[in-house]
């Protein structure tokens, strides 16, 4: 069924409509998904399901495509045959076993790794994104065609329908061109997909490559054991911080900048994405004139220390580009949607995704209005390759979320699930007792 | 409950109470599971406590140190004699508040009264040998007795040129007494009851090494929001039988951010302590260094503590069975639900592991009957489980728990490196256990150095007698301040070194470095005796399981 369907189907049967197809995604994944099974089999989940199995279905989005590196341990690039059984694992199609021997014994980054498994596997079309990875433990996401033209079809409908942005309006993304970061990757395929830069401009004003290595180092937060990784403490990660600084900020501001002014002076609406670091940057130096229907948006949160909040950078935005409406988005690199905030403030979730909120004991939590851990069942955007049942580590307050309240829908005319108000990350524990995490 | 029917999360003596309450203005907080909640959250509890203006301070810090009173030994005399006059209507009071207690921290009524009903942590006898018998540098090349007390201490010095000399000054004192202070601070933190009471204790012994004659200071602790109610229930009932005990002790509520009066308190006092998160610690010792930079500072922050077994060691003198060990491990790491800086969290065993993490799973079952796991969000233990069934198939990784179980425990065998072993000890919260097999018991030390000393407590240890002071002395290397005996994890004695610290730090001066102590003479009988406490406290009825060792 296609995407746009969805917007007109009631919410009802939405829900039903959405059942079915969980049991058959779930049925499918089950029989080709190894680690899927794996974990699912050990929860006691079967191939066949029924209403009470829907919380075991939910895979922490932080366990499942972060746990490379997080918990099988080594560097993807140093044991690129272990790597390739892990994604094999992961995914719901198989890897043919010929290709291998394209693929080397060793790599100097992860970079060099991904794109040979995205050559050698070109037949398949696939391609791995990656989350910011700015917790030292990136995601390693794999899309194929059909997912790919999902997320981009999630997103642009998303873009048209909650703010309103047509096909010639112009887009500036404060991010650069080259990364694997699952956002700015849908925006450039999708930009070119969709056919926007034919009938519009599109920007990308931040001169240099993100990869995962260079993200990885830049955070801080691991680093690759022996002297390499002495090197990266020492050297490249205090160097990063000083380029970026001195040299990279300064010039991506000004390049935004002038990119905004002179889309200002075209007089067409213009979309303006990127980090709220980054976009606080241009806050800070000056204030813009955007044409009516622009629109600021912001994503990612802050990952680092920042000396203003969230809040308070929003507020600067919406001071420096008084006039034009600022919003945020809500996405993860293992999601093949995002959530786009509207007039009211509230972000919705595409109606094609099963949205629900758990408790603290993983209990998915009744009611049309909720508050605990986000999870949700996106059956249309794994496609062949994943079973997209996740759950996430953010704690939100769900709308029309396990159970549909027409008093509740959303004032700005979306009748989608919603989440209201703050988003925030658990995954550290709240202070209890005087045990430590180290 | 209503607002009315507050319950008093303070302390204050009862010669001060009613003039200090006269004027004072309320502050009421509802507590459920462990975290403030709002008024009409179901089951909350309310608590209260006095917020005191400036001039209320300005007049309540010398009306305790007017009250001050009994010297250091006199006061510990006292406090044993108040115990032994109180331990029947302790007892009551704590089986009357402990749904209470429970309802505020989120731990259950059972673990509660089973962890005062097990533990002797403050045993001022056992206090007063520690406090009168100061070990010599020679503790820094030996394992030395401390007279009154089981166990052995030895000091681990952090300045290399003490670590050099040590051997030529072996006999010469390495404390020397502290200055007199006429105030102690104390500041406690945290859902795990206790730390309040154990820090007004120790404060107030802040003078001991002075003159006889002399008087302990007052002693100003700042109660935790979190668990602000078991003090003041055993306070309530010491001051019963001796007032005069307490006239100088007040458990009161403040902001960390009221800079002016912590400025304040810290200028005036001459000791503080402080058992709290890390950050808390961080920001108490910058204002400490900026307004009293000679104030001594005993910090208590977050801490991980392990067990390490012998599965060969496993059967108890004289008992036919050899799974009763396996219930001291479950013990360990089910107390406070790994919330403790005590709880065992990784179990390096040398032997069968499969075999020990089995048999652990079956008591753990065990224990979650007898203690049932309070309000530790599952998903912890949901997060270790998938975390490990992900890899399950190409690791040599092996869940010995279900999904439904209260609780994890897993047999990881990899290949350890630092990384991999700081994400094992995290994972270890909410009754969450990782056993990692060793090929012997002098193996654990090369995975303790993967972690930052500052972060290691103690150990509880199933292991040979002979090889137990050669164990210790790599571990204390490492940072580790504490062995214990197996099932003792949750139970420490307060006579024995705290986080490094022992009991005659808080009145003297020492150089830097830590101690460690082994907290037993006999570690068999230790471990019979704690199993025969332990049967005593769940009764045969529940224990019943044991008779019955899984395949």
């Amino acid at each position: 069924m296609p995407l746009e369907r969805f917007y007109s189907i009631p919410a009802a049967e939405r829900s039903r409509v959405l059942a079915d197809e969980i049991a058959v995604q779930h049925r499918y994944h089950f029989e080709r998904n190894v680690a899927y099974r794996r974990t699912l089999s050990a929860r006691g989940v079967g191939h066949v399901i029924t209403q009470d199995d829907l919380p075991r279905l939910l895979r922490p989005a932080a366990v499942t495509f972060k746990s490379y590196v997080d918990h099988v341990g080594h560097f993807p690039q140093d044991h690129p045959a272990a790597f390739l059984d892990w994604l094999g694992d992961q995914l719901s199609i198989a890897l043919p076993e010929d290709r291998r021997p394209l693929i080397r014994r060793r790599y100097r980054t992860v970079e060099g790794l991904l794109c040979d498994i995205e050559r050698a596997y070109s037949d398949l079309g696939i391609e791995i994104v990656s989350s910011t990875g700015t917790s030292g433990q990136p995601s390693f996401v794999v899309r194929d065609a059909a997912t790919i033209d999902i997320a981009i079809r999630s997103f642009f409908l998303a873009i048209q329908r909650s703010w309103g942005l047509q096909r010639g309006a112009t887009l500036v993304f404060m991010m650069p061109r080259e990364t694997r970061v699952a956002m700015a990757r849908v925006a450039r395929v999708g930009a070119r997909h969709m056919n926007w830069a034919a009938e519009g401009s599109v920007h990308y004003t931040m001169p240099f490559s993100a990869t995962p290595d260079r993200l990885r180092i830049r955070a801080g937060r691991r680093f690759r054991p022996g002297i390499e990784g002495l090197v990266e403490r020492r050297l490249i990660h205090p160097f990063m911080w000083w380029a970026n600084d001195h040299l990279a900020r300064p010039k991506y501001v000004r390049h935004t900048i002038d990119c905004l002014n002179e889309s200002a002076r075209a007089g067409g609406p213009v979309l303006l994405l990127g980090g709220l670091v980054q976009l606080h940057a241009i806050a800070q130096v000056t204030s813009v004139d955007l044409p009516a229907g622009s629109r600021v948006a912001t994503g990612g949160g802050i990952k680092e220390r920042y000396h203003s909040t969230p809040a308070q950078v929003r507020e600067d935005l919406r001071r420096a580009f008084a006039g034009t409406p600022v919003s945020d988005v809500y996405g993860m690199a293992e999601a093949n949607w995002a959530a786009f905030e509207c007039p009211e403030g509230n972000y919705h979730i595409p109606p094609w995704v099963h949205a629900v909120v758990t408790d603290d004991h993983d209990r998915i939590i009744p009611g049309a209005d909720s508050k605990g851990l986000l999870a949700f069942y996106d059956p249309l955007g794994g496609g062949a390759l994943i079973p997209p049942f996740f759950q996430t580590a953010d704690r939100v307050r769900l709308v029309n979320g396990s159970a549909y309240d027409p008093a509740l829908a959303c004032p700005c005319g979306l009748d989608t699930s919603y989440i209201a108000g703050a988003i925030r990350r658990v995954d550290l524990l709240e202070e209890a007792g005087c045990a430590a995490q180290i | 409950m209503a607002a009315g029917c507050a319950l008093d999360g303070f302390w204050l003596p009862r010669a001060l109470r009613d003039r200090v309450l006269a004027e004072a203005e309320w502050e009421t907080l509802w507590l459920r599971d462990g975290a403030i909640v709002t008024s009409d959250f179901p089951g909350a509890v309310p608590v209260r406590w006095p917020r005191l203006t400036d001039p209320q301070w300005s007049r309540l810090i010398p009306e305790l140190q007017r009250a001050r009173s009994a010297g250091g030994r006199e006061i510990l005399a006292r406090w044993k004699d108040a115990i032994d006059r109180t331990r029947s209507l302790l007892s009551e009071r704590l089986r009357v508040m402990s749904p209470t207690l429970a309802a505020c921290t989120g731990y259950s009524p059972a673990m509660i009264q089973s962890a005062f009903g097990l533990g002797e942590i403050v045993d001022p006898a056992l206090l007063a040998h520690s406090m009168d018998s100061l070990p010599a540098w020679s503790s820094a090349r030996r394992w030395e007795r401390i007279p009154g007390l089981p166990g052995l201490v030895r000091f681990y010095p952090r300045r290399a040129t003490d670590r050099m000399l040590h051997r030529l000054r072996s006999s010469g004192a390495i404390f020397r007494g502290a200055p007199s202070t006429d105030l102690a601070l104390g500041f406690a933190a945290g859902n795990v009851p206790g730390t309040a009471l154990m820090i007004g204790l120790l404060a107030s012994l802040a003078n001991y090494a002075g003159p006889p004659s002399g008087r302990a200071p007052a002693v100003l602790v700042r109660n935790s929001r979190h668990e602000p109610l078991f003090a003041p229930l055993v306070l309530s009932a010491i001051e019963s039988v001796d007032p005069g005990l307490l006239g100088a002790l007040a458990l009161l509520v403040w902001d960390y951010q009221e800079s002016s009066l912590q400025a304040r308190l810290m200028s005036q006092a001459g000791l503080m302590i402080a058992a709290a998160g890390d950050d808390t610690i961080a920001a108490l010792d910058s204002v400490r260094s900026q307004v009293a930079p000679a104030l001594r500072f005993h910090r208590h922050g977050h801490k991980v503590s392990f067990a390490v077994v012998e599965a060969d060691q496993v059967r108890l003198p004289g008992s036919p069975d050899p799974h009763h060990l396996a219930l001291l491990s479950a013990v360990d790491s089910s107390m406070w639900d790994q919330n403790g800086c005590l709880s065992a969290r990784v179990h390096f065993v040398a032997g069968d592991a499969e075999a020990y993490a089995r048999e652990l799973a079956d008591r753990m079952r065990a224990v979650a009957r007898l203690l049932p796991r309070g309000s530790t969000p599952r998903r912890l233990i949901h997060r270790a489980f998938d975390t490990h069934a992900s890899l399950g198939g190409r690791h040599p990784v092996r869940l010995c728990s279900t999904y439904d179980d209260d609780f994890a425990v897993i047999v990881d065998a990899r290949a350890g490196d630092p990384e991999s072993m700081r994400k094992a000890v995290n994972l270890c919260m909410g009754r969450v256990i990782v056993v990692r097999p060793v090929r012997d018991v002098a193996d654990v030390s090369r995975y303790l150095r993967w972690i930052p000393p500052s972060n290691l407590q103690s150990i509880s240890v199933s292991i040979a007698a002979e090889r137990v002071e050669e164990f210790a002395t790599e571990a204390g290397a490492c940072g580790v301040t504490a062995l214990r005996s197996l099932g003792r994890a949750a139970f420490p004695q307060l006579a024995h070194s705290w986080d490094g610290l022992l009991p005659p730090d808080v009145a003297c001066l020492r150089p830097d470095g830590h101690f460690t102590a082994i907290e037993f003479d006999d570690l068999r009988a230790e471990l019979a005796a704690t199993y025969e406490r332990l049967s005593g406290l769940m009764s045969g009825a529940a224990l019943g399981p044991l008779a019955q060792p899984s395949d």
